[in-house]
């Protein structure tokens, strides 16, 4: 009888531990940003000239953080079903882009190049882009 | 600002020697850890990269908080513990294709060649060579390669807790879809 419980204890506690392993290991779904407590709102223009004066300064301001952007579309890319919004900057080579959440694409579908957006998304920092991912529409 | 002085340069320098510059900001760079325990994927779709057809210098550079994966807690782990990409928020390569001279830009094929270069992680640099194919195909330009990256060899530490799930040699696969500038 003895043998029996510790049997059922032990396949419970392997269960148990499977179980947690896929559900929040396996199974942890990434963050929505506009879950977030601790979102900044910054204006795309004001984002991007601050990542191209001081990089390590915007940095430790922006990267890794839910920042909620607002400005002018200058351009929409969709490619491998998912959606890329660009904000009018005053930069030359690089812009804000926006990669979107894959949800979001019903919405996305419907935005104008020229209007105004509000987005909010994990800012990864900048490679010529200020790059912000996983976003979605903030209004 | 460091980048646009670097594609400055390398647009001056095609110019000089009157060579077309490819360019892409949409560049896609994804590896592969595989263990009997756990697989770990991840893709970066945002690899801004530039290759002079001329002189065959090559070059490209990603933010290490644009690998997206499969799961929330793998890329926390990736970025806090391993990559430290608060730290480190860039990986990039500078090298040169060797044998650019093989391929003919100006009609469609598929080129086998070679590349020397030095990959920088975590402020790790670390001399890297291999093979590439270079695809041309109406105008537009494709490049991959299969890089294989030891992450002790960049100062990734990867605890003995998560070391049997973890490879010792992670492949990387890189693929450039470059325009013409």
């Amino acid at each position: 009888m003895k043998k029996i419980i510790i049997w059922l204890l032990a396949i419970g506690l392997i269960s148990g531990i499977a179980v947690y392993f896929f559900v929040f290991y396996y199974g942890a779904k990434h963050e929505d940003p506009l879950k977030s407590t601790q979102m900044v709102s910054v204006d795309a223009k004001d984002l991007f000239n601050q990542y191209e004066l001081n990089e390590d300064s915007a940095n430790k301001l922006y990267l890794g953080k839910v920042i909620k952007v607002s400005g002018d579309i200058s351009d929409i890319q969709f490619e491998n079903n998912r959606y890329t919004v660009n904000y009018a900057t005053d930069g030359v080579m690089g812009t804000v882009l926006c990669e979107m959440d894959t949800l979001e694409n019903p919405k996305v579908k419907s935005l104008i190049v020229g209007s105004k957006v509000v987005i909010a998304g994990f800012c990864n920092g900048i490679n010529m882009d200020v790059y912000l991912d996983r976003c979605k529409l903030a209004e | 600002m460091k980048k646009i002085v670097l594609i400055a340069a390398l647009l001056m320098g095609s110019f000089a020697a009157n060579a077309q510059l490819y360019f892409t900001k949409t560049g896609t760079i994804k590896f592969d850890s595989h263990t009997t325990l756990e697989d770990i994927k991840a893709e970066n779709r945002k690899v801004v990269s530039v290759l002079n057809s001329a002189t065959g210098a090559l070059e490209f550079s990603l933010l290490m908080k644009g690998f997206d994966f499969t799961n929330q807690l793998m890329e926390d782990h990736f970025n806090e513990s391993y990559a430290e990409s608060d730290k480190y928020p860039k990986a990039s390569f500078k090298g040169t294709v060797t044998d650019i001279a093989k391929v003919d830009f100006t009609k469609d094929g598929s080129y086998k060649v070679n590349y020397t270069g030095k990959l920088t992680i975590k402020n790790v640099t670390k001399d890297v060579t291999g093979t590439a194919t270079i695809v041309v195909k109406g105008g537009k330009v494709t490049a991959t390669s299969a890089l294989k990256v030891k992450p002790k060899d960049y100062n990734i530490v990867i605890p003995a807790t998560a070391g049997a799930k973890i490879a010792e040699e992670i492949t990387v696969d890189v693929i450039m879809d470059y325009t013409k500038k």
